[in-house]
Order: C-alpha cells, then sequence, then structure tokens
C-alpha cells in the first residue's frame, strides 16, 4: 500500500516538475557576444586580483625578511634563541601530547 | 556526452573563449531549469546561474570528465546556493523563498495553467531536502553521486530523501484532510 502510494507521489511529482520546466522553455540563453565579453572581462579581473595577490606576497615576504636582518643584524643572540627556542617548544608539545595519549593508553 | 560537447570542452580548457562561450549558452537554459527548481525563486535562479557560469570560467582546466559537464554544473550551482544560504538570515530567506514561489506562480496563472499543489508542497520542503529529492527522483542520479554534489555523507543524502518525501506526503494528506 505504502509503496503504491510512494509510486503514485512520485509520478504526481515528476509531471509536476515537468510541467514547471515547461514554464520555463522560453527562456533565452545569454547571447554569444554577451558571453564573450563577460569571459574578456573575467579573464581581465583574474589576472588583476593574481597581480594584486602577487604584489602583496612579495610586499609580505620583503617585510618578513628585512625583519629577520635587522634582528640578524642589532641582536643576534636574540636572534638565534629565537630561532632555537621553537623548535625546541614545537618538540616539547609533541613529546608531551605522545606521553599523555600512552598514559590514557594504559589507564584504559 | 555528444562529441561536440567535448571537442568544445577541450577547446575551452586550453583557452579558446568562444568555445567556452557556446558551452556555456548550451547549458544554460538546463542549469537555469535545475536552479529553478531548486530554489523556487526565479530571480535568484538567474543569479546563481551567471555565478555558476564565472566559476566553471575560472574552474573549467580543473573539469576532468570524471562526471557529465551537466553534472558538473548542477554541483558547482548547488554549492554555490549552499554556501549563499548560509550567508543569509533566516526571515530573509523565508520572505525571499516566498516572493519567489509567488513569482512562480503568476506564471502558471497568467497561461491559465494549474498550480499544483504537490509544487507548492514541495515549496515548503527546506532546501536541503528539496535538492535531496529532486537530484534522486527528477534528476536520477544515485545515492553517491548526491552524496557528492550536497558533500553530505550517503547516508545523510538517503535519509534526507527520504524525510524530503515523508514531508510531501504529509503536506498533501494535511491538504486533502483542508478541503
Amino acid at each position: 500500500m505504502k509503496k503504491e502510494n510512494n509510486e503514485e507521489l512520485l509520478r504526481m511529482l515528476s509531471s509536476d516538475l515537468a510541467r514547471l520546466d515547461a514554464q520555463y522553455d522560453d527562456i533565452s540563453p545569454p547571447s554569444l557576444p554577451g558571453l564573450e565579453q563577460l569571459i574578456a572581462d573575467e579573464a581581465l579581473r583574474r589576472q588583476r586580483q593574481s597581480r594584486r595577490e602577487f604584489q602583496r606576497f612579495l610586499l609580505v615576504g620583503l617585510f618578513l625578511v628585512s625583519v629577520v636582518l635587522f634582528s640578524l643584524g642589532f641582536a643576534p643572540v636574540t636572534y638565534w634563541i629565537l630561532q632555537a627556542a621553537f623548535p625546541v617548544a614545537a618538540l616539547g608539545g609533541l613529546t608531551v601530547m605522545r606521553f599523555r595519549l600512552r598514559r590514557e593508553d594504559t589507564e584504559e | 556526452m555528444s562529441d561536440g560537447t567535448h571537442d568544445r570542452i577541450i577547446r575551452a580548457q586550453q583557452g579558446d573563449a568562444s568555445a567556452l562561450a557556446v558551452l556555456l549558452r548550451d547549458h544554460y537554459a538546463f542549469l537555469y531549469k535545475y536552479l529553478i527548481k531548486v530554489t523556487m525563486d526565479p530571480s535568484l535562479a538567474e543569479e546563481l546561474a551567471q555565478d555558476t557560469m564565472v566559476r566553471c570560467m575560472e574552474k573549467i582546466a580543473a573539469y576532468n570528465g570524471a562526471s557529465s559537464f551537466s553534472s558538473w554544473l548542477i554541483t558547482i550551482a548547488t554549492r554555490l546556493y549552499i554556501d549563499r544560504k548560509r550567508r543569509w538570515k533566516l526571515e530573509m530567506q523565508w520572505k525571499r523563498q516566498e516572493e519567489g514561489v509567488r513569482s512562480i506562480r503568476w506564471r502558471f496563472e497568467s497561461r491559465n495553467m494549474e498550480w499544483s499543489e504537490v509544487l507548492d508542497a514541495l515549496s515548503r520542503l527546506t532546501s536541503a531536502q528539496r535538492m535531496a529529492v529532486l537530484l534522486k527522483h527528477y534528476y536520477g542520479y544515485g545515492y553517491e553521486e548526491i552524496a557528492d554534489i550536497l558533500q553530505i555523507p550517503s547516508g545523510t543524502a538517503k535519509s534526507r530523501v527520504a524525510s524530503g518525501l515523508n514531508q510531501l506526503r504529509k503536506e498533501l494528506s494535511e491538504d486533502e484532510e483542508g478541503e
């Protein structure tokens, strides 16, 4: 009974959706010159955007390199301490996490 | 996929703008009609069709032919619609949906055609359910394909189709009882 109901519902759904589709049979797609113009405009926009992003990347890179060189020149000790501190902190964190996981495993 | 379409896709991927334009024009009606049924809002469907075409221009080089070109367009359009819905506030969404359905209804009435209870009930489903029901029972996709298009697990796709159909059945029986 339920199967028949389902089939009836799906039949009605398909036929009404086809009627809905038919309402929009007369839509006109955009013209070819219009689409070609849109493609050209979009390509230009993307080109400009990627150029802007590349410039931003260069500026940030330049800033970081100058900060590194500046600190290396004026405070070499601090620079080398920081250079060593980050990997040590990361390795320490990983080790602690590993020990904690192992302890949880043995407790379970 | 016809040879003409395949040939155009290859030329478009190599940077031929006129091949891409023809490809997009040929698929526009299919895309627009899909979006009408998904959104139940002709003006939103038009906006999304435009956005889909722009996204397609950006991504055409990444199309690998794993699915048909029209399925690829449907996937892009669906994701754009989901993104847009996430950005909307709930009330705005409801208001816009109501306006969209009124506009489709007006199109039926202006052509002396009867607006159906099934379409009315379909418009009241959540868009997640409506998309799943449409993709399964109108476009004939399998649950795995629907899951891929909607970026959800296939079990969720299956349950959305089932709950959508249940909701449709419920709405229709309520309408019948109300008469």
